[in-house]
């Protein structure tokens, strides 16, 4: 509030101005490519090779005997070819996979990730690619409920759905083999249609399917955002992936 | 008990104080209004980060302002024998103390953020059909983040000055200096952008730093008010010399022989004592009473100001008991 004060104030405040100053200039030097990423991994992966981790996760990451199949190694080989760039796949333990990201080995995790918070503190996630939804579906022919009240739903036995399925007031039945029941099931939409079951009109959960790169690779990211967003038909290309497992 | 009167301010001051609340209505749409739009594209960056939580404390100097003007203005009573008149620099007090202490908590997590060499990542995103980088939009969200706050800030220093609103002063000197945080926020996105994973740190230290200092400045002016130091001018560091000129005038009364004057500031307004070593005690409690009317009408911005007579042979200068 002093005058004194005041002019001192004003000089650190010029600090900021130089240091703004200092990198406008720098950026308008890059040229054509902005952002840029940190670690230049753009630079590696264009004309060069893109390292990806992947785990085993049908429909998305398939193991197969001659390499890897399933929709999301489907979408990175595409992207590969229009960046003429040369794909290693490396199979392991989505942990191994993040410590490895982390360590800047590698480009690109995948292995149907979805969005959660432990996964976004250790890598840059990109926005959700598909949202997989989760709803009752009805073998043909049968009843339609009005509503889930008392209704026995059939769920795996490893699931995230028992909680949102008991908050809908079903009645989660744990079975060995969902696509050989009687009962209603609940499953991702993709995977009823696959299966020659009717969905109903109930939401359960969402899965949000991400993909997970090293953190400030922010050219890289943009790259993979772009073709991920240009990329359709991600609903049958799962139903077909499901259909012939 | 004698209660005060309660404090009227002067018709055309009244007039510039209720453009004054106005003004700070508006301020504070349009400080929510940032917060939101700059909530909507907030990424991991840390320098938007911190020019969030900014904008964020930047809303308790109007909110704190304008329930203490609800305050303020009630009767002095039983219990408060003295008023309300206070309000404002408790407010004050405790938004420059949260200032004080959130600016150094975000400084820390930045040097922290530094220390670590943390890569920030700013993601990409689809609008209208189009995926563009996320920077492009958080550049975009604190261009208009500093842009309100500087006409306004501009506004309520020449509406506060009028009014003696100090705190509203201080709140609108701060907000006119806060285009060089958003455009260091911004440097820290175009820096990302240029691959530099410092600048976005760095950027978010230099604004908490900004943010602590001004906290710390209130923090000192606030106590300084509670304090009872001798009044300011709204603008100026410098002292008021109204205490001088209320000694003056009463030095020219036929019947004082001497005067001495203190006054401290009650918020926005002026009260203190006056004592006056009379030449005789003839019709003294009259010249007392008509005095201290004199006194109370002098500047529309003193309260009370309570004369009391002392006897020649003491010094007028040092009323010590």
């Amino acid at each position: 509030m002093r005058t004194q004060k005041g002019y001192i104030s004003l000089r650190y405040k010029h600090v900021l101005l130089f240091i703004l100053l200092g990198i406008l200039p720098a950026v308008s030097l890059l040229g054509c490519r902005y952002p840029k990423d940190i670690e230049h991994s753009m630079e590696r992966i264009q004309d060069g090779v893109l390292e990806v981790g992947l785990t085993e996760n049908p429909p998305w990451v398939i193991r197969r005997e001659d390499g890897p199949a399933g929709l999301e190694p489907e979408i990175i080989r595409s992207l590969a070819e229009q960046l003429n760039s040369e794909v290693h796949w490396h199979w392991d333990s989505e942990d191994d996979l993040l410590a490895a990201l982390q360590h800047r080995q590698l480009d690109l995790v995948i292995g149907g990730l979805t969005k959660r918070s432990r996964l976004s503190s250790q890598a840059a996630l990109t926005r959700p690619y598909y949202q997989s939804r989760y709803t009752v579906g009805f073998h043909s022919g049968a009843q339609f409920p009005a509503s889930l009240d008392g209704l026995e739903v059939a769920i795996p036995t490893i699931n995230h759905l028992y909680a949102a399925l008991e908050d809908k007031n079903a009645k989660p039945v744990k079975v060995t083999d969902i696509s050989h029941t009687e009962r209603p099931v609940a499953a991702p939409t993709w995977w009823l249609s696959a299966h020659g079951l009717i969905a109903g009109p109930w939401e359960i959960i969402t899965d949000k399917h991400v993909m997970a790169l090293p953190k400030g690779e922010n050219a890289w990211m943009l790259a993979l955002q772009r073709h991920l967003n240009g990329y359709s038909n991600i609903e049958e290309q799962l139903q077909q992936l499901e259909a012939a497992q | 008990m004698k209660i005060r009167p309660t404090y009227q301010l002067p018709l055309e001051k009244q007039k510039d104080l209720d453009y004054l609340i106005r003004l700070e209505w508006w301020n504070l749409g349009f400080r929510i209004s940032i917060v939101g739009v700059l909530a909507l594209v907030l990424g991991s960056s840390q320098a938007m980060r911190v020019a969030w939580f900014e904008d964020m404390l930047s809303l308790i100097p109007p909110i704190a302002f304008l329930i203490a003007m609800r305050y303020r203005n009630r009767a002095p009573n039983e219990t408060f024998p003295y008023g309300y008149q206070r309000a404002t620099s408790i407010a004050f007090l405790c938004a420059a103390t949260a200032l004080a202490l959130l600016g150094s908590i975000l400084l820390l997590d930045s040097l922290i953020k530094l220390a670590k060499m943390e890569h920030p990542s700013i993601g990409a995103i689809e609008l209208f059909g189009t995926t563009f980088w996320m920077g492009w939009l958080m550049i975009g969200a604190l261009v208009y983040s500093v842009i309100p706050p500087v006409i306004i800030g501009h506004l309520q220093m020449k509406a506060a000055k009028k009014v003696h609103e100090k705190t509203v002063f201080v709140d609108g000197k701060m907000s006119k200096a806060d285009w060089m945080t958003g455009l260091a926020a911004i440097a820290g996105i175009v820096g990302v952008g240029a691959g530099l994973w410092w600048a976005d740190a760095l950027a978010g230290a230099l604004i908490a730093l900004d943010v602590t200092k001004d906290g710390i400045t209130n923090v000192k002016e606030a106590v300084g008010d509670l304090l009872d130091r001798r009044p300011r001018f709204t603008s100026k560091a410098e002292p008021e010399h109204l205490a001088e000129e209320l000694e003056q005038q009463l030095c020219t009364m036929g019947w004082v022989a001497s005067a001495a004057v203190r006054l401290r500031e009650e918020g926005h307004i002026f009260s203190g004592e006056a004592f006056v070593v009379p030449h005789s005690n003839e019709n003294l409690a009259q010249h007392l009473r008509d005095a201290a009317h004199f006194l109370n009408h002098y500047d529309w911005r003193i309260y009370e100001v309570v004369v009391t007579a002392w006897p020649s042979e003491d010094r007028a200068e040092s009323p010590v008991l």
